[in-house]
């Protein structure tokens, strides 16, 4: 059946995660296979859409609900990958924990057969359902730890999710109650056909949305779950956060902004709105981040940091009206290269905590000593999230001031700038500490082989996209053509 | 080809140094400097070649228009046999001044990918190719002063170096985006090649002043001069490379290199001339109050740096052609000078020139290395720092620019101090009787003064018969800085003119400030200690440090408290403020308002849910409050039921039950009676809440007068039986058309049930984790 | 009718926003409770409301027979509907494991990750 064919990658990692659960349940002796079935179904999803760009045939399905593209394709790669990654560097952390792996892994897989269904939905009730469908297992996995700090992490995303859910579905009511639409290019019909008297319910309604997407986009001032929920909850899952469902709300916020609201509809108005928010959010996030002792809260108010970032590609992309490619490629390029640095960082500092039982940054003291390589591979990442070459992350930070300056948003280009200058403070204070700082032990660090592979993939797709950028941005490129015709 | 081998080979070099060095111990440092060797035999055989442009290309990223270019030209050849020269030298100075230094393998391969660095910094054409090198200076820089990281001093002044020339080396990429939009292309030579285009731009003033902030921080200008000699604690190889011909000077490059399409505007003049004056004055007068071989050097070359800038300022062919010319003669001797200060302290344990004395007799080829720098950093002749000197003057003399008079003041105040610092690095270690050193001196292994005195020798030569060096060397790099073709002939000997007069009333007033430099020194340390203690730069980059640190910290306490019921707040109030703005700035929403036609039991309704709600609210006792929220939960379901939905009513009336049920269960576990809150507070969320309250209501009646079409609704209506064969409509759209979202809402429930099961089994299972 | 159900809706959300800022757990979740039905409610309203015609196709014929009440936005409350529960039934089993692991059911004493002490 076509339709089945169309969502086979989402449906294999449905499948499995449902294979996980009965495994368990049949075979208990043989839980450490569990985070490999993972993988495989990873794999699976991946080949599937592998297949798909081979047969080149992409359509929309479901009455144009749901759309398989170069785009949603894109971002399917992006999430395989990080979920894999994660996978890699959460079988310590499981494994000590002990309890509930098949659990874990099949969460995580439902989680994105989520996202991947938000990469392609065109619908708003499609959407809300795959945000729903990526989130509550994010929210249960935050609170998967035994102790307190989990738990509590885990009741202030499901709450201040709950919240931010209830806002973008009034924000698509109202859309939808205007237009009678609820697929995107159909909204966007409505809209274009509109006389301009409803101009303010429509601006109130795109208002809520991103309201609504802001708090899984991190913005300020939505972001106030984000350190409490990153150092609360297990590491490879703040990981997991972090990048992928930060990746999803950039995809479909972009989605339906070209595809409901059009590029040429109110884009000024969306220029400065989102120009403000990316000041603010990069501004906050990065100060915030100075102050932190903990490397968590420090990675979750940088990832604040980042998205303020982010949003200087949202509001090139706003502002440039027709010539929106370059800064919407812009910003795929730094989700893509963002979500390589941080889960590198993060599968570093995963096998660092894990070994010596705190995040503090303090206790990195030394590291350079203890675990050359991961104190390197995190030093690296850090480099990278900095912005400063030859890493992924110095083109994706070229690439949107770039676009930003095309855009003619140079002032929002030199607080980029400025912040950029402010992170350096903290990203590179933690390297100070790794090789300059002294160990209290000494005793080696050692690596388990997932961990291991997970840092070297990563540490070497940060460096490989940092030298040759050109396969990735080809491919975001390709991805936001979709958006160019319509 | 061969010129990016050349340049990129530095970190082929530094990437087998570890390997060569654990082979060959410190013997692999002389196969090491094999590789500098070579990269400067090529520059030499491309000064002496046909071309006298090479370059080379490659598309990076198409879409940006980047490309890794390099274009080497009279300017990048003369900073190439300077970083490869000098850098040959250092490797084999490493090898001695480091022999046996466990770590040394590391230290070549920073010091490699750092040459490298600096070669592709100077080589580049593309202005993002200059970028990515500029930063990889700054981060093996940092590896390199960081090096003895045993010393907190060390780590710190790490740091903060790359804190500063990082930071400042972001503020310069804006600079160059800017710069890049603004030429419409990225190339430098094409940019030089544009003529006015740059200067005449509106985002002329915002390029310069970034690239400024990069070049100033980089090259140690006033007000970012503070961490050069900080950077002193770095090993003396290091220092001696990174100040006397490299990194430090990339600042200076950058200038120089960008001078053809930005320079000689009003704005570039006053900003280059004020800044390097202001920096020359401050470096020679900060020597003045020190005692450390290398804080003195430190600080004299923070005023050569002040003065290449001053010259670039000036601009004028004459300035230009001085600012080569003093390039080349301070890396000659400052690099002997440090690899002296470095030979001192490996064989007297000491650089404090307190505890030194007579060390000539032990010494001699170290002292004579230490004479001839010395005197090249008064700018005695017949040395090529007198030419550099001399030219300096006359560009001075001629300046048209009306303060110039000021810059001479300069320069006549800055000369005599830089004698007498002359003075105490050569005179006083060497040749006066007293001192303590810690070790008895020997003289250095040739390793160590072989390179010192090559570069002395340098000076030597070039200041008999500067001939040597201008038509190959200096003409071609002033012509790149310039951007125009002219003349270079240099010469000792000038004829008694103003020039000399100046350069001999300096000298003799230099000397008389040495045999006075106690008295100097009193009259001035008691205010420069107090100073140093209250203002300054570095006093302000530690203030900004505590100051946002504290801002933060204030910042957590306020925004990030941990608190969920404010995190919620903050989300309503933000999102109402939002919402109203929007609404307010598009001209307000039109509403509908129509309450006839009500039927009295739909009357009824609506008050039974928001009594429901309302009563939900203010309810003291949970389980009265569940029973509110039950009531909610049934009065919607009549809603539907009354309004055409009646499958919508079954499962809200499900639902509702369930609900009702699952909260029971719950509270029955919870504590006592519920908190209260104070009456304040409950003012406070009250009028909160009805701010949203409002929001709401208003936006639904707004959507309401909205008049919408139907025709999604049509198409489900028409298709549902035809193609689907369904009557029940809404099945008909759950399980056919829509069966996606069907099957995700299906997902959710059983994540949600898994997730709750999970919890709730291994909460059960593992009491530890109840603890509290 | 819409116009009463919009003071009935902005009632509701009043209500549901007032009881998630709230110290007490319970209350939260209640509140949460109220917002789901506020938003199910909202939905329903603004695809306009039509008195006692379900969209059933009659028997023997192929076409739904005009006036009927919208199909869409009730299959949306329906997704709505479902989700909101799921969502509300893991909230009520997350309180029940934070007031065991933290002793409380105040929120405000969750900001250990904030304040190392747990206190506050």
């Amino acid at each position: 059946m076509n339709a089945l064919d169309v969502v086979a990658p989402q449906l294999a990692l449905l499948v499995t995660a449902g294979i996980l659960l009965v495994l368990e349940a049949m075979l208990p002796g043989k839980r450490r296979w569990l985070p490999y079935v993972a993988l495989m179904g990873l794999a699976v999803s991946a080949a599937w859409t592998t297949s798909w760009v081979i047969r080149d045939d992409y359509q929309t399905i479901f009455d144009g609900t749901f759309s398989l593209d170069q785009y949603s394709v894109f971002f399917y790669y992006v999430f395989a990958g990080i979920t894999a990654l994660v996978v890699l560097s959460s079988i310590d952390w499981v494994n000590t924990a002990g309890r509930g792996k098949s659990e874990y892994y099949a969460l995580l897989l439902v989680s994105t057969a989520g996202l991947m269904f938000l990469a392609g939905a065109r619908d708003l009730i499609t959407i809300f359902v795959a945000l729903e469908l990526s989130s509550i297992p994010q929210y249960i996995l935050a609170g998967w730890a035994k102790d307190r700090r989990s738990s509590e992490a885990g009741l202030k995303y499901l709450i201040l999710g709950a919240i931010s859910s209830a806002i973008l579905l009034y924000g698509m009511t109202l859309l939808f109650g205007f237009t009678g639409e609820t697929v995107l290019p159909e909204i966007g019909a409505a809209l274009a056909a509109d006389d301009g008297a409803n101009r303010a319910l429509i601006v109130v309604a795109m208002t809520m949305i991103i309201a609504g997407f802001g708090f899984k986009l991190a913005i300020v001032p939505f972001q106030m779950w984000v350190p409490d929920v990153y150092q609360g909850a297990p590491t490879p899952i703040t990981a997991y956060l972090s990048v992928g469902s930060k990746a999803a709300a950039f995809a479909v916020v972009i989605r339906v902004f070209f595809e409901a609201f059009g590029a040429d509809f109110v884009s000024n108005d969306w220029a400065n709105i989102f120009a403000v928010l990316a000041a603010i959010t990069m501004t906050l996030g990065n100060v915030l981040a100075l102050v932190q002792t903990n490397i968590k809260r420090m990675l979750g108010y940088s990832s604040v940091a980042q998205a303020g970032t982010i949003l200087i590609g949202l509001a090139a992309v706003s502002a440039s009206g027709q010539e929106f490619t370059l800064a919407a490629n812009a910003v795929l390029f730094f989700l893509a290269a963002y979500a390589f640095t941080n889960l590198g960082a993060f599968a570093a500092i995963i096998a660092i905590t894990h070994r010596i039982g705190s995040d503090e940054i303090a206790d990195f003291a030394g590291m350079w000593r203890r675990a050359p390589i991961l104190a390197a591979v995190l030093a690296f990442c850090l480099v990278s999230l900095t912005g400063i070459p030859p890493t992924a992350g110095f083109w994706a930070k070229l690439y949107v001031f770039y676009a930003g300056v095309q855009a003619d948003l140079v002032w929002l280009v030199v607080i980029g700038v400025l912040n950029t200058t402010i992170s350096a403070f903290y990203y590179l204070g933690v390297v100070r500490h790794m090789f300059l700082g002294e160990a209290e032990e000494m005793s080696p660090v050692r690596v388990s082989p997932g961990i291991g592979v997970s840092v070297a993939v990563t540490a070497a797709g940060v460096l490989i996209i940092g030298v040759f950028p050109g396969p990735v941005l080809d491919a975001a490129n390709e991805a936001v053509q979709v958006f160019a015709g319509g | 080809m061969d010129i990016a081998l050349a340049v990129l080979g530095g970190f082929a070099a530094a990437a087998v140094a570890p390997l060569v060095v654990a082979r060959a111990g410190h013997y692999g440092g002389y196969l090491l400097a094999l590789v500098p060797l070579a990269v400067f035999a090529f520059y030499l055989s491309l000064a002496f070649g046909a071309d006298d442009v090479a370059a080379v290309s490659w598309t990076w990223i198409d879409a940006l228009g980047v490309d890794f270019s390099f274009r080497i030209d009279g300017l990048s050849r003369l900073f190439g046999l300077l970083i490869s020269g000098i850098g040959a030298i250092i490797v084999v100075y490493a090898a001695g001044y480091l022999k046996g230094d466990p770590k040394l393998g590391r230290f070549y391969l920073f010091l490699l990918s750092f040459m490298g660095a600096m070669l592709g910094l100077t080589a580049a054409d593309n202005l993002v190719t200059l970028f990515v090198f500029w930063e990889l200076t700054s981060v093996t820089s940092y590896m390199l002063i960081g090096y003895k990281h045993e010393y907190q001093a060390s780590r710190d002044a790490a740091l903060q170096a790359l804190l500063v020339t990082a930071g400042g080396g972001l503020a310069m990429l804006a600079g160059l985006v800017l710069l890049g939009i603004a030429a419409d292309t990225q190339s430098i030579a094409e940019i030089n090649a544009a003529g006015d285009v740059v200067r005449d731009h509106h985002l002329y003033v915002p390029i310069l002043v970034l690239l400024l902030i990069g070049a100033a921080t980089k090259s140690a200008q006033f007000p970012f001069h503070f961490w050069l000699p900080g950077a002193m604690e770095a090993p003396t190889p290091v220092s001696a490379y990174l100040h006397s011909a490299t990194m430090v000077k990339a600042g200076v490059f950058l200038l120089a290199r960008v001078n053809p399409s930005l320079g000689g505007t009003t704005e570039w003049t006053a900003a280059l001339s004020i800044a390097g004056g202001a920096t020359m004055l401050l470096g020679a007068y900060l020597a003045l109050n020190q005692y450390d071989l290398k804080r003195i050097l430190a600080y004299t070359t923070l005023s050569a740096l002040g003065t290449l800038v001053m010259l670039l300022g000036v601009g004028t062919e004459l300035a230009l052609k001085g600012m080569v010319t003093f390039l080349l003669a301070h890396a000659l001797y400052k690099g002997a000078l440090f690899m002296m200060a470095g030979a001192v302290d490996h064989e007297a344990g000491t650089r404090d020139v307190r505890h030194l004395g007579k060390l000539a007799r032990a010494m001699p080829i170290t002292a004579a290395v230490a004479v001839i720098g010395a005197l090249s950093l008064g700018g005695f002749p017949p040395l090529f720092s007198f030419i550099g000197k001399e030219v300096l003057l006359e560009a001075t003399l001629e300046n048209e620019w009306g303060a110039f008079w000021l810059l001479l003041a300069v320069v006549a105040v800055s000369s005599p101090l830089l004698v007498v610092a002359a003075g105490v690095i050569a005179i006083r270690p060497f040749f006066q009787a007293g001192g303590e050193p810690p070790k008895h001196p020997h003289e250095a292994p040739p390793s160590m003064w072989a390179g010192p005195g090559i570069l002395a020798l340098g000076s030597v030569v070039l200041g008999l018969a500067p001939v040597l060096g201008q038509g190959w060397l200096i003409e071609p790099a002033a012509q790149a800085v310039a951007g125009e073709e002219f003349e270079v002939r240099l010469a000792l000997w000038h004829g008694f003119n103003l020039p000399l007069a100046v350069s001999a009333m300096t000298i003799a007033a230099g000397i008389v400030a040495y045999l006075f430099r106690e008295q100097l020194r009193a009259l001035t340390w008691p205010v420069e200690s107090r100073v140093a203690g209250t203002v300054g730069p570095t006093r302000g980059y530690e203030g900004f440090l505590v100051g946002i640190k504290r801002g933060s910290a204030w910042q957590t306490r306020k925004l990030q408290h941990g608190r969920l019921r404010r995190y919620v707040a903050t989300t309503a109030l933000a999102t109402v403020g939002l919402v109203a703005l929007a609404a307010f700035t598009n001209g307000g929403v039109p509403l509908a308002f129509d309450v006839g036609g009500v039927h009295f039991y739909e009357w009824f309704l609506g008050a039974l849910v928001l009594g429901g709600g309302v009563l939900t609210a203010v309810a003291r006792n949970r389980f009265f409050a569940v029973t509110a929220v039950g009531v909610v939960g049934v009065g919607v379901a009549l809603i539907f039921l009354v309004f055409s939905a009646p499958d919508l009513a079954m499962t809200q009336l499900l639902v509702d039950v369930l609900t009702v049920i699952l909260f029971v269960l719950v509270f029955y576990h919870l504590p006592g009676p519920m908190l209260q809150a104070r009456r304040g507070v409950l003012v406070r969320d009250a009028a909160l809440s009805l701010a949203v309250g409002a929001t709401m209501t208003l936006l639904v009646l707004g959507v309401v007068h909205a008049d919408r079409p139907t025709d999604v609704s049509e198409f489900y209506a028409a298709a549902a039986y035809a193609e689907a064969f369904g009557r029940n409509v809404v099945n008909v759209i759950l399980v056919d058309f829509r069966i996606l979202d069907t099957l995700g809402e299906v997902v959710v429930l059983g994540a949600a049930a898994l997730g709750a099961y999970a919890l709730l089994k291994y909460r059960a299972r593992d009491p530890e984790g109840d603890e509290q | 009718m819409e116009t009463v159900l919009a003071f009935v809706i902005g009632g509701l959300y009043a209500a549901g926003v007032f009881l998630m800022l709230r110290r007490a757990l319970a209350r939260v979740v209640l509140g949460i409770a109220i917002l789901t039905n506020a938003t199910n409610l909202l939905i329903f309203t603004a695809a306009g409301l039509t008195r006692g015609e379900p969209a059933f196709i009659d028997e023997g014929e192929t076409l739904l027979s005009e006036p009927y009440g919208d199909p869409l936005p009730q299959a949306l409350v329906l997704t709505a509907i479902v989700i909101g529960f799921g969502v509300l039934a893991f909230a009520m089993v997350l309180i029940y494991r934070a007031y065991r692991s933290v002793g409380s059911e105040d929120s405000d004493h969750m900001t250990t990750t904030e304040f190392e002490d747990g206190e506050r």
